[in-house]
């Protein structure tokens, strides 16, 4: 009687009751809490429709929030692939030192993010930080620069320091990628081609643009829901000049109580993530995942 | 087309020396093979030709400029791989195109080149397809076309045939060959397998922990080879050696043994007879042996035989017809003119 064909439900259960239970309860409650108002402060839970949506996108901070997040992604994301395959290129070479320098490239990567925050808050701190000292020594400035603290310096101070943490990851995965190249066919390549650079472009890019497409969409992902490193560093402030879409999820929720408007929030930011991957995969040409 | 010069080249990787001293001319139009057993240093001497490894010490020249510190692409060379090294991502037609798009060549040119070369090469029916859609032989004949296209003065082959099973082996041994014949370029062609060795070369250059063992025509290094090694590694079934003490006069088995072949040499010290299985022959008068095992090749028959006093079994090469059973005594008889003798440095006396 327990035969599988019998009661073919049962036996998905195990593996279904996870996923119920830890993403689609919660995704579901997130869609429930962004139609009903959901305040702390007021009894009942009414259902609103999509008042919360309208609340949240005409208000004060969602305009800047989104251009904040937009321009934080669309920098972060594309750095952290060219800057991480171009140190995946330079450790695939062997040179003294260079098992040593592979362990350190990753040390990012198992840094905590407030820790990342702490450390780059230093770098950029205007009283006693790396870059200002460095800079003021080499003389390019004269008075310390408050990286953090100047609206127009702040989202790049932060999406620097996001980028430093996501590097790590896609030099890992870029060398793994790199590795599955022949290594005869890079000296073919070698005797066939005098330039490096004509190399990279047609004999090892078409080898590695599947993975280019997984890391660009995966950072783009991460960035645009980033929250740890940049709440750590500057609060969201100076202002808004820091202020992302993410930052504006907690800001309804646990600031203002209006869980609500945070799910609304939330929601708009699911939809845009999934039009940056369809927008992603669409740009690139169809026949990159095709055979072996 | 250009003839090679090695002066005392070496290559050390760290403290470790893989190629000793060594000094050799490859001549024009000629196909040499590097021969010699897994590390001997073949393959790193061609990469060291081809600018893919770094030269420790001395001089290579091709075409009789000074080449030491020309790039790879721009030294008139063309490589074909073990492992094919096909552009994965490219068809047949722009594999075979890479090397002349990327000097500029122009498009109708570059077409009529690959074109030229897959008519060669029989693959005119495969120039939309991609690598993996070939099958191993064919992958080899798109990699030797690649090398075509570029008229290269100079082709080289690290252990092409390798990855391909017998058959095919055997078949594309005759492609390159005939290839060589109607291209008139000189090639090198590193091998471990004698008989590549033996059928494709116009000279052989065995190589042994990094030193030229010999060089020559294959058959002068089969009928006269100059150390104990080169008897040994050329020849297939493999020549029998056989511990040996001169009289002065004959050569016997053991101080009061059977005389093996009369030869006149300094008596006393420890030598080795070589010879090979062919050159041995059934007799009326001769050595007494009896039959250990025989194999059977079809054409011919491979017998072990073991003569009384003998630690190695000596293996005859006989026709395919002979028929005798295990444990039969015969008489063995060399032919003294094919017999090598080696000194106990493996040095031909």
């Amino acid at each position: 009687m327990w035969t599988i064909n019998r009661y073919p439900g049962a036996w998905l259960l195990p593996a279904l009751l996870p996923v119920i239970l830890l993403t689609v309860y919660p995704i579901g409650h997130a869609l429930w809490t962004s139609l009903h108002e959901v305040m702390i402060l007021f009894p009942g839970e009414p259902f609103v429709g999509l008042k919360n949506y309208q609340r949240v996108i005409v208000g004060d901070y969602f305009g800047v929030a989104l251009r904040n997040s937009l321009v934080f992604t669309l920098i972060a994301a594309p750095s952290v692939v060219v800057f991480g395959t171009l140190i995946a290129l330079f450790l695939q070479k062997r040179f003294f030192g260079s098992q040593v320098l592979r362990s350190v490239v990753l040390l990012p990567w198992v840094l905590p993010g407030a820790i990342s925050a702490v450390l780059w808050v230093w770098v950029f701190h205007p009283s006693f930080g790396f870059l200002n000292g460095l800079m003021i020594d080499l003389g390019v400035i004269d008075t310390p620069i408050g990286w953090l603290t100047n609206p127009r310096t702040a989202l790049g101070a932060v999406i620097v320091a996001h980028v430093w943490t996501q590097i790590p990851f896609a030099v890992v995965l870029m060398m793994a990628a790199l590795s599955t190249i022949n290594g005869e066919t890079l000296e073919a390549a070698a005797i066939d081609c005098r330039s490096a650079w004509k190399r990279f472009r047609y004999v090892i890019l078409p080898e590695i643009k599947s993975m280019i497409v997984v890391l660009l969409v995966y950072n783009a992902l991460t960035a645009f829901t980033s929250y740890d490193i940049v709440y750590a560093m500057t609060g969201g402030g100076p202002g808004t000049a820091t202020t992302l879409l993410s930052f504006q999820i907690w800001r309804e929720s646990f600031s203002m109580y209006d869980f609500g408007a945070g799910s609304a929030v939330a929601f708009i930011v699911v939809l845009i993530s999934a039009m940056l991957i369809v927008a992603i995969t669409r740009a690139l040409p169809s026949d990159l995942f095709a055979g072996e | 087309m250009a003839s090679i010069d090695l002066q005392n080249i070496r290559k050390t990787f760290g403290k470790v020396e893989v190629v000793h001293d060594l000094s050799l001319a490859v001549r024009d139009r000629e196909l040499l093979v590097f021969v010699g057993p897994s590390g001997c240093g073949k393959s790193t001497l061609l990469r060291m030709i081809a600018g893919l490894e770094e030269i420790s010490s001395g001089e290579l020249r091709i075409g009789g400029k000074a080449m030491n510190r020309v790039p790879a692409a721009d030294r008139g060379i063309a490589m074909v791989f073990q492992s094919y090294a096909l552009y994965p991502h490219m068809t047949v037609a722009e594999n075979m195109g890479f090397a002349l798009k990327m000097m500029g060549v122009g498009k109708a040119e570059m077409e009529d080149k690959v074109r030229a070369a897959a008519r060669i090469l029989q693959l005119e029916a495969l120039l939309d397809r991609k690598p993996r859609q070939l099958s191993g032989g064919q992958r080899q004949r798109v990699a030797i076309g690649r090398a075509i296209t570029r008229s290269p003065d100079v082709f080289l082959f690290d252990e092409p045939l390798s990855n391909l099973d017998a058959d095919l082996r055997a078949q594309m041994r005759v492609e390159i060959a005939r290839l060589h014949d109607e291209l008139k370029t000189t090639m090198i062609y590193v091998t471990h397998d004698q008989i590549e060795a033996m059928t494709l070369a116009d000279r052989i250059v065995i190589l042994n922990n990094g030193r030229i063992e010999q060089e020559g025509a294959p058959l002068d290094l089969y009928q006269q080879p100059a150390s104990r090694f080169v008897a040994g590694f050329l020849g297939q079934p493999r020549m029998n050696f056989v511990p040996v003490v001169s009289d002065g006069a004959d050569l016997r088995l053991g101080a009061g043994g059977p005389v093996l072949v009369s030869r006149p040499l300094a008596a006393g010290k420890p030598l080795e007879l070589g010879i090979r299985p062919d050159a041995i022959a059934i007799a009326e008068t001769g050595i007494p042996a009896h039959i250990v095992l025989v194999e059977r090749l079809g054409g011919s028959s491979l017998v072990h035989t073991r003569v009384e006093g003998l630690e190695p079994l000596l293996t005859i090469e006989l026709p395919g017809t002979f028929e005798a059973a295990t444990g039969t005594a015969l008489k063995l008889a060399f032919d003294p003119s094919r017999a090598h003798v080696f000194d106990s440095a493996g040095h031909a006396v």
